[in-house]
């Protein structure tokens, strides 16, 4: 019996080293593996670039003046600005890795206007435009962000701009843009709007639609040659106006403002903003924006 | 000639009598507490009885607990350890995040520290729990001291869970071993529990089950329905007396 007993006690002990000596080396011999995730709009593995490129004389024809754009991206996203370039129709890099899908692009004319639709799934699109065509159409993307910046090359009649699901969009603009109309829609995610501008060439219309999120108005510009309002809804949250530059009502969920030489000047940014759940924030200066986008 | 017979088997009992003692102070320290060991496995009753008799030294069931208490903490801080790599190995790439390793060993020693701890409080609270209800309820005599030493002892069978632990860790599929050992563990532990206040305090097993499982488990309840309570208040008060 007594030798039952020790033997019971030598194999108690034996499991108390086992687990000492398992914890030791289990994590170098029995590494956990997950499968690694491919995010092929990321910079991962081999990269490659796809190239469209219309230019006016080498294959746009010289009567076109409008552009109807119709570009769709899945994953990722689309960086918008214009270039110093009179023939440049429609300059597009997408970036994507080299198993994803190839990006897809085509050109039709009608009279004056050339529409371009292009179709990309995963990666990321850098549009540029040139300076001497009025631009339509919409940008699309399922997830990711838009980047758009508009100086003085820009010339946009209406410009939709949606993100289906989540992301966010950044809209910069700068002195001397010529935009008529955006209409900027996102699922859930933020909108950032910035200006310092001290003039611009066309008045304008901003509608921004955002289901859950938030916007941020960074109204840098010169109130003495701009006039700007913003009507703002939020449904659930709350809308704060850091500027005393802007006069009208506010109240936590509604915001009918304009900058006080509103009525006298020569043109005019008219914001409305529409928030399901979320937050409106106007404040007097544009916010420093950092990362990959900026 | 019958007491010559006595006196001969006087002598070789003397004399069996005269060794023993020696033979036990000769054994060495490993084979003394295999023994015990084992004897708290198969005969607990025997053993809890020479324990408290012999007035066993206290640090040998305290260095026990924080054994068992140490190793299991240290096996699952070896899985944490395994998956936080695999998913920083996945994440990192794609952040571009480097995960510092000082940072990982402190989390993994504060498991190990945490193990430890909890087991002795938890090791204080129902030893006490245990103590009230036998000395006061029951009217038991025994000292709290003594309870803990065999408390201490009684956790011995937590070896079985460090070694379904391992076996887990081995093999996934090994689970349902390691469930049947933790539900074996639990069930022997609380019948050597039992078995531990029935000799501390000279009391009968039901009543040391009474003192080491259901009062313990009654104050459990108790501040498990003050928490619940406490929750309701406070969800109460984000929703206006709806809920």
């Amino acid at each position: 019996m007594t030798l039952v007993r020790m033997v019971i006690g030598e194999i108690f002990v034996a499991i108390l080293v086992i687990g000492v000596v398992y914890a030791a080396v289990s994590p170098a011999l029995q590494p956990i593996v997950f499968p690694k995730i491919e995010m092929p709009w990321l910079a991962q593995g081999n990269r490659t670039v796809d190239d469209y490129s219309l230019v006016k004389g080498s294959n746009v024809s010289q009567t076109v003046s409008y552009v109807d754009l119709n570009v769709t991206v899945k994953f990722g996203a689309i960086s918008l600005a214009f270039s110093n370039d009179p023939d440049l129709a429609v300059d597009a890099r997408f970036d994507r890795g080299e198993n994803a899908s190839q990006f897809e692009a085509n050109q039709t004319t009608d009279g004056q206007v050339l529409r371009v639709s292009m179709n990309g799934e995963a990666g990321m699109l850098n549009l540029s435009l040139g300076n001497s065509f009025q631009y339509n159409g919409s940008l699309n993307l399922r997830i990711g962000g838009v980047t758009m910046t508009l100086g003085q090359y820009s010339n946009i009649s209406k410009l939709n701009v949606r993100v289906e699901y989540i992301g966010g969009i950044i809209l910069d603009i700068k002195d001397s843009a010529a935009f008529e109309k955006l209409d900027l829609s996102l699922n859930v995610g933020g909108v950032q709007f910035n200006s310092d501008a001290n003039h611009i060439l066309k008045d304008a219309t901003i509608n921004m639609n955002i289901d859950i999120g938030g916007a941020t108005l960074g109204m840098g510009i010169n109130t003495d040659l701009i006039g700007a309002s913003l009507e703002g809804n939020v449904d659930i949250g709350r809308i704060t106006v850091n500027t005393d530059r802007f006069t009208g009502t506010t109240s936590t969920n509604h915001c009918s403002v304009k900058t006080t030489g509103y009525d006298h000047s020569t043109k005019k940014i008219d914001v409305t903003v529409k928030i399901g759940l979320g937050r409106l924030t106007l404040q007097p200066t544009p916010q420093i924006l950092l990362g990959p986008y900026t | 000639m019958i007491k010559l017979k006595n006196i001969v088997f006087g002598r070789v009992n003397m004399e069996k009598n005269s060794t023993e003692p020696a033979a036990k102070q000769r054994r060495p320290f490993f084979a003394s507490f295999a023994n015990r060991i084992g004897s708290v496995f198969l005969a607990p009753d025997d053993t809890f009885n020479q324990i408290v008799t012999d007035k066993v030294s206290f640090w040998e069931p305290f260095l026990l607990v924080v054994m068992l208490a140490a190793i299991e903490g240290a096996i699952v801080s070896s899985f944490a350890y395994r998956i936080v790599s695999a998913i920083t190995n996945v994440v990192n790439p794609l952040t571009g995040a480097t995960t510092p390793i000082g940072l990982t060993s402190i989390i993994l020693a504060s498991m190990v520290f945490m193990m430890v701890t909890g087991t002795l409080i938890l090791w204080v609270i129902i030893t006490g729990i245990a103590h009230l209800v036998a000395r006061y309820i029951f009217r038991g005599q025994g000292s709290f001291l003594h309870l803990m030493k065999l408390y201490g002892y009684a956790f011995v069978p937590y070896s079985l869970v460090i070694l379904g632990t391992v076996l887990v860790g081995l093999s996934w599929t090994t689970w349902p071993v390691a469930a049947f050992l933790s539900i074996i563990t639990t069930f022997w532990i609380v019948l050597l529990m039992a078995v531990a206040v029935k000799h501390n305090y000279k009391i009968n097993i039901g009543k040391g089950f009474i003192s080491s499982f259901i009062g313990p488990m009654l104050v459990w309840l108790i501040i498990v329905g003050i928490f619940w309570v406490w929750m309701l208040l406070i969800i109460r008060s984000f929703t206006g007396g709806i809920v």
